[in-house]
């Protein structure tokens, strides 16, 4: 369909007048989105679970198009989700475009327990589920599907989960963390070493600058030798070769991860 | 190497393979979704059909990427349509298309402007506009528009001929209106 086709006469078609429109149009378009950056943010966001679900359902042979992240990709991207969201840094990326995302957020409001729906991403400064009454309370988190805000804000349960510092989710009675595969959580937060470990090591590590696998590795040590959490606490190298090293910090399983830098440039 | 070896190998691969993937299509795409649905949010649905990449990016067959992720957009534009409950009125839009860029200088010796088939393309049924803008802005074959649109590759080179037919027949009859004249 690239042949020029001529009206009688030697006219050029309507279409190739089109078509050479189309190549000028094309060519002096260039997306704002930087690919690297937009493949950083589409990995997160699909850990975050805010993937869209996009069915194709007919131009494509294979079955409708589903979301369905991969476990292993999940459980790759949560451990650096953690330290993103942990200090903030491109953890924004992992948050849904329509909330108040707050680059420092480490506390989630989420509509509903198991991930779906609304989240919020806050910076947490007082008692978790107090901020996350607020949110309730003018509406950003729609109660039962409902837009406007919620006449009644549903108990509500701070947990500590993979994704953030601390979760608070709607409950029904007796529900507790462990029904969602978290732990309750410590709302005293300030003096926890892994914050630390995270705030220093990502402050270190996460950034445009190429860091080594051998620097990071040493920081990440000593680190966890001053905050006493050496015996405890591992150090996986998940990319040894890699060029420009990250680093993610899971406090659900002591652990720091080191692997490619998704954002340094070697 | 162990299985949890394995899989985090499979992982990298799987990055690795997707971001070739956003870099050889996104600036592409991005200018087929602009041209073809000028009046979607281009750089959303590329993010969205991309997103969907990632999703299914084992089923993906590498030398079919580019088809596979312009039908994808399509998806995403009519079902955001759908969704929307503004189908019709996109239509009424569609239908009045606005210039898609600044039209560069005529230099068609055969006199054929760029707004006039541009008119004219407005004025065409939407599935018409949607198969001549996709071949406009992309070379595609009969068999790559068919992947996009769902339909045989006879079907959409039937599409594409009948669609240019009517272009030609709207451009010719707008020529020759004397409404027409001094148009340029």
């Amino acid at each position: 369909m690239n042949h020029r086709d001529r009206e009688p006469g030697g006219a050029a078609d309507p279409f190739d007048v089109l078509r050479d429109h189309a190549r000028a149009v094309a060519l002096a378009d260039r997306p704002t989105i930087d690919a690297d950056d937009l493949v950083d943010s589409i990995l997160l966001d699909s850990f975050a679970g805010r993937s869209p679900v996009v069915p194709v359902s007919r131009a494509r042979r294979s079955s409708p198009m589903v979301a369905r992240a991969s476990q292993r990709r999940r459980r790759r991207w949560a451990a650096a989700a953690v330290a993103t969201t942990l200090v903030g840094g491109v953890g924004v990326a992992a948050l849904p475009r329509d909330a108040p995302a707050d680059p420092a957020g480490d506390l989630l409001c989420r509509s509903a327990a198991d991930g779906s729906g609304v989240t919020i991403a806050v910076e947490l400064v007082g008692d978790p589920v107090e901020q996350c009454v607020e949110w309730w309370r003018d509406g950003s988190l729609p109660s039962g599907g409902t837009e406007g805000p919620a006449t009644e804000v549903p108990p509500l349960l701070a947990c500590t989960g993979r994704l953030a510092l601390v979760e608070v989710i709607p409950v029904e009675d007796g529900q507790v963390c462990g029904d969602f595969g978290m732990v309750a959580a410590e709302t005293n937060l300030g003096d926890r070493p892994e914050v630390t470990l995270a705030t220093e090591l990502e402050a270190f590590a996460n950034t445009e600058r190429c860091r080594s696998v051998d620097d990071v590795l040493t920081r990440a040590e000593g680190l966890l030798r001053d905050l006493g959490l050496a015996d405890t606490w591992s150090i996986e190298l998940a990319d040894p070769d890699a060029p420009c090293a990250a680093a993610a910090v899971d406090p659900t399983i002591e652990r720091v991860v080191l692997r490619t830098s998704p954002i340094a440039v070697p | 190497m162990t299985s949890w070896r394995a899989a985090e190998a499979a992982d990298e691969d799987a990055e690795h393979r997707f971001r070739r993937l956003v870099h050889a299509h996104q600036r592409s795409l991005l200018a087929h979704v602009r041209f073809v649905y000028p009046q979607a949010d281009a750089e959303s649905v590329v993010n969205d059909a991309l997103t969907a990449a990632w999703q299914r990016l084992d089923d993906i067959d590498p030398d079919h990427a580019g088809t596979w992720l312009r039908a994808a957009a399509r998806y995403v534009v009519f079902n955001g349509r759908r969704g929307e409950r503004r189908w019709q009125a996109l239509n009424d839009k569609v239908a009045r298309l606005p210039p898609l860029a600044p039209a560069p200088p005529p230099d068609h010796d055969a006199g054929i402007e760029l707004r006039a088939v541009l008119q004219a393309l407005g004025s065409l049924a939407p599935s018409d506009r949607e198969v001549l803008l996709m071949t406009a802005i992309d070379d595609l074959t009969p068999e790559q528009l068919g992947e996009i649109l769902g339909v045989t590759a006879k079907t959409a080179a039937m599409r594409v001929h009948r669609a240019r037919a009517r272009l030609r027949k709207v451009v010719a009859e707008s020529s020759d209106s004397p409404t027409s004249e001094g148009d340029g």
